[in-house]
């Protein structure tokens, strides 16, 4: 994103600012799946001096995650008037012509994040207030009606079998589609498992899709909002529990970093009053391990075919992929 | 011996990034790619050698599990049990000259979801467990088990 266009952009979208200016335009590390850029705007309006903080994500050339812009938008604008914590949306453009690829434009607020390791060394009395409320966000989501909130439009599950079907399905297509004619053997039989052992819901919730650590802010008085909805759909909620909870975003057996996975569990059962289905948590476990090795060969291949110069897609292959082939083989009984 | 040796000029290209790149640069996001490009770096040193060595092992490894599993395939068992096509394209793919690679790890993965899915009979089970046993065994020596998630 440059200044000067971003500024011409941002003249158009406010008509009423005068003297309006970007201050402090710079490209932020993070969120991999896209390009993300810190800003403030100032203008004025009714003779009033006025100054905002903003996030810009733009469509990288490459990256972990292909997903539409436009869709990440409404799903957060919806978010926004359901009262769930998310960052004010402000605008999106899907025209090429203005900043090159689709961006799109929110309400900065400040905070940090935190997965696993990093989560884990915060004070544990944070640690367990984050806990609190991050499982209370997730299960608020959960809860919404997606119906008369008209997200339809995220594709509706046809009966309860297709959340797990569906969602195999998906990940297994991206498999064979970067795998670049590689074989994995390991990737294979968690796929071969979750053809074999699908499950039922019990009823079609909103799916964030990427509900973990390391995905939302906080600062030391606790949760600020949730971020990156870009893989949000209609499914299973039980896909983002065990998602929020993998191996891989929390050391030892602290789910996501914050508090002892069974203890996670019970506050889970205690915010959403329904006990957790165990056979159900442990298949989207599965296939969690499996879709986030399959993120990783999206982002591997991206780095080979040189759509995206990002580095940290190489360390996917050397720290992220050993760790969840572990993990599928751990839970499939794969190794004696 | 001509020098630089590959590892040597990734030895020098990570000092340009961390001695003269990265003093001159202002960008959180630019500062962040170029501390990775020159971890990365230092990796893609070891993996000069470790990579053919993985690769080695992982063909010799297959072919020798292939070899061991392949009066199996007359027993009837595997054929029973849906894998028969498996075990002999793996077999085959061993018998190459030079051994076909990926049809060997391609027929390993079919093989493993037979025992994911419990529908291996058993002592081809064995076989497929240890290999992939030994593989993660191998993967582990490649790229050690740190997560930068912890």
């Amino acid at each position: 994103m440059d200044s000067i266009r971003l500024t011409e952009y941002l003249k158009r979208k406010l008509p009423d600012a005068t003297d309006l200016r970007v201050v402090d335009l710079k490209r932020i590390p993070g969120g991999s799946s896209r390009e993300t850029y810190s800003f403030d705007v100032e203008w004025t309006e009714n003779g009033e001096r006025k100054r905002r903080p903003m996030i810009g994500r733009r469509d990288p050339t490459g990256g972990l995650l292909k997903s539409e812009r436009r869709r990440e938008f409404n799903v957060v604008d919806t978010m926004h008037r359901a009262g769930m914590k998310v960052p004010e949306p402000l605008f999106v453009e899907l025209d090429p012509s203005v900043m090159d690829r689709p961006f799109f434009i929110m309400h900065r607020l400040n905070g940090r994040t935190a997965a696993g390791a990093m989560a884990a060394a915060e004070p544990e009395a944070l640690r367990a207030k984050l806990a609190v409320a991050f499982v209370s966000e997730m299960t608020r989501l959960h809860q919404l009606d997606w119906r008369s909130l008209g997200m339809e439009w995220l594709g509706v599950p046809k009966d309860l079998a297709e959340p797990a079907r569906a969602q195999t399905q998906h990940w297994l297509e991206l498999y064979n589609q970067d795998r670049m004619g590689e074989a994995w053997p390991i990737i294979d039989a968690a796929f071969a498992w979750l053809k074999a052992n699908p499950v039922m819901s019990d009823r079609i919730a909103i799916c964030h899709g990427d509900f973990r650590a390391g995905n939302y802010l906080f600062d030391d008085s606790g949760f600020i909002t949730m971020l990156d909805w870009e893989m949000t759909h209609l499914g299973d909620p039980l896909e983002d529990l065990a998602w929020s909870s993998m191996g891989l975003w929390g050391k030892d057996n602290l789910a996501g970093g914050l508090i002892d996975r069974e203890a996670y569990y019970k506050l889970y059962e205690q915010k959403s009053g329904a006990p957790i289905d165990r056979k159900r948590l442990f298949f989207y476990g599965v296939l969690g391990n499996a879709k986030m090795a399959v993120i990783c060969l999206t982002g591997i291949r991206d780095f080979t075919e040189a759509r995206t110069s990002d580095t940290v897609m190489v360390l996917l292959l050397q720290a992220v992929l050993p760790i969840l082939l572990e993990d599928l083989a751990a839970q499939l009984n794969l190794v004696e | 011996m001509l020098r630089p040796t590959p590892k040597e000029v990734l030895a020098g290209l990570q000092r340009t990034i961390l001695e003269t790149v990265m003093p001159e640069l202002t960008s959180p996001y630019a500062i962040s790619q170029a501390g990775t490009a020159a971890l990365v770096l230092t990796m893609a040193s070891e993996w000069v050698d470790s990579f053919p060595k993985y690769h080695a092992a992982e063909i010799e490894d297959l072919q020798q599990t292939f070899d061991s599993l392949r009066p199996h395939g007359e027993t009837g068992i595997v054929e029973a049990a849906g894998f028969r096509e498996a075990l002999d394209s793996g077999v085959r793919a061993s018998d190459q000259e030079p051994p076909d690679y990926r049809g060997m790890e391609a027929a390993m993965g079919e093989l493993a979801g037979g025992v994911a899915t419990k529908r291996l009979p058993g002592p081809v089970a064995g076989e497929v467990r240890a290999y992939l046993k030994r593989h993660l065994e191998r993967i582990r020596t490649l790229f050690g088990t740190t997560s930068p998630f912890g």
